[in-house]
């Protein structure tokens, strides 16, 4: 009963090259710890050149039925979460069937989320077990953002990594998930964007070229994204504890995705979170995206600030805008 | 919260700021070292007090911590 947990259903794997605040200071000409203070971060992982988003959630994948001793052909229904996929058809995770090597007796599908990516997966793994559509869905998130960052940009390079992870969402857990809060305002869909990435104005070479990207640039307005934290973060919290008629006190770990450490810092004063309630591991791994979530789910258990039996509130916002919260009994 | 009272709170928010620095009258861009993450500090500090949040029109439109003082207050009300 003790594996089948939701929290001993999880592993990650980050890419083996670290980019270091003092590589990025002997490039940019900017003293290391000039970095650390603006961002919070210590460290970003590196996808290295050909390997993609579906690679390293391979390796997630590995690590994960090592770990737990799964047998593939258990796995009925693979979710794949990602903003950087193989092609724009197939799907990435049909690809990622024959790949990882599961039978052929399986729905496969993509979700194009990131901050909130993972809280969205679990989500859709829940209702499909509850539905009977699927008894043990394989759910990846993967991203590798520093692809879609020129080399020139400072401020995106010290924030953004690679990672991926992957969780098992079976008959035996899936309970553990609570009611779920989503939001979504379009309205801000470039305030944080990979452009030129997709049918709407599409990239031509000359434009990689010049940028040195393999397809699309990233672009943030930082003080926009930071403010629409600012504005939503409070009230999903809020909405999230009603929806599963839950106290704040009650609440064990609070686990949000890591978007900078100065976001999660401000917006841990303004809704009253005590520190130790507080998780936060930005500065070992910068902002993995839709990874960031079970990587400090993995993290917090490690560093034994989680144990089976909390009662643990994920909250994903960003890109989308698109937020979406739930709550988890570990 | 009085003008003096937000000016010198405000100091103390930035980092590496000599005491005595900010006061009402400071033109805020023009504190030594100012970057756009000043600009975040200040969003941060005024939203932790006054529940409100200022978006970059607002900053644009602001030139001295007393002007800052201003619209924290009067967007609070």
């Amino acid at each position: 009963m003790h594996m089948s947990t939701l929290l001993h259903n999880i592993s990650t794997y980050l890419p083996e090259t670290v980019l270091t605040n003092e590589a990025l200071g002997i490039e940019f000409n900017v003293p290391a710890d000039q970095i650390f203070k603006s961002v919070g971060i210590k460290k970003r992982h590196i996808s290295k050149e050909g390997e993609l988003a579906s690679d390293i959630g391979i390796q997630a994948v590995e690590h994960l039925l090592k770990a737990r001793n799964l047998e593939k052909k258990d796995i009925d229904f693979l979710l794949f979460c990602s903003v950087c996929f193989d092609y724009a058809a197939p799907a990435t995770s049909c690809v990622l069937q024959d790949k990882i090597g599961l039978t052929k007796h399986i729905g496969c599908l993509d979700l194009t989320h990131g901050c909130s990516g993972f809280v969205y997966g679990l989500a859709m793994a829940k209702s499909f077990i509850a539905g009977g559509l699927a008894k043990n869905i394989l759910f990846i998130t993967s991203d590798t953002l520093t692809k879609t960052i020129p080399k020139t940009n400072l401020e995106l390079r010290s924030i953004f990594s690679d990672g991926a992870s992957a969780t098992l969402i079976t008959e035996a857990n899936y309970k553990s998930i609570g009611e779920f809060v989503f939001g979504t305002d379009g309205s801000g869909a470039e305030d944080v964007y990979i452009s030129r990435s997709g049918f709407r104005n599409p990239a031509d070479p000359e434009f990689l070229k010049q940028e040195h990207l393999l397809n699309g640039k990233f672009e943030m307005d930082g003080m926009k994204v930071f403010n629409f934290g600012l504005k939503i973060v409070p009230q999903l919290i809020q909405d999230i504890l009603d929806k599963n008629s839950t106290t704040f006190n009650e609440i064990d770990l609070f686990v949000f995705h890591q978007p900078s450490r100065f976001l999660l810092d401000v917006l841990r004063k303004k809704i009253n979170i005590p520190e130790d309630k507080f998780f936060i591991n930005i500065e070992e791994h910068g902002n993995t995206s839709s990874t960031s979530i079970p990587l400090a789910l993995s993290d917090a258990e490690k560093q034994g600030k989680l144990k089976p039996g909390m009662t643990v509130l994920l909250a994903g916002f960003g890109v989308g805008y698109s937020w979406a919260g739930t709550i988890i009994k570990v | 919260m009085d003008i003096l009272e937000f000016s010198k709170k405000l100091e103390g928010e930035f980092e590496d700021i000599e005491k005595d620095s900010v006061s009402p009258d400071t033109v805020f861009r023009n504190i030594p070292g100012w970057s756009s993450m000043h600009a975040l500090i200040i969003i941060a500090f005024i939203d932790l007090n006054f529940d409100v949040i200022l978006n970059s029109a607002d900053l644009k439109e602001a030139k001295t911590v007393t002007d800052l003082y201003h619209l924290a207050t009067k967007k609070s009300v």
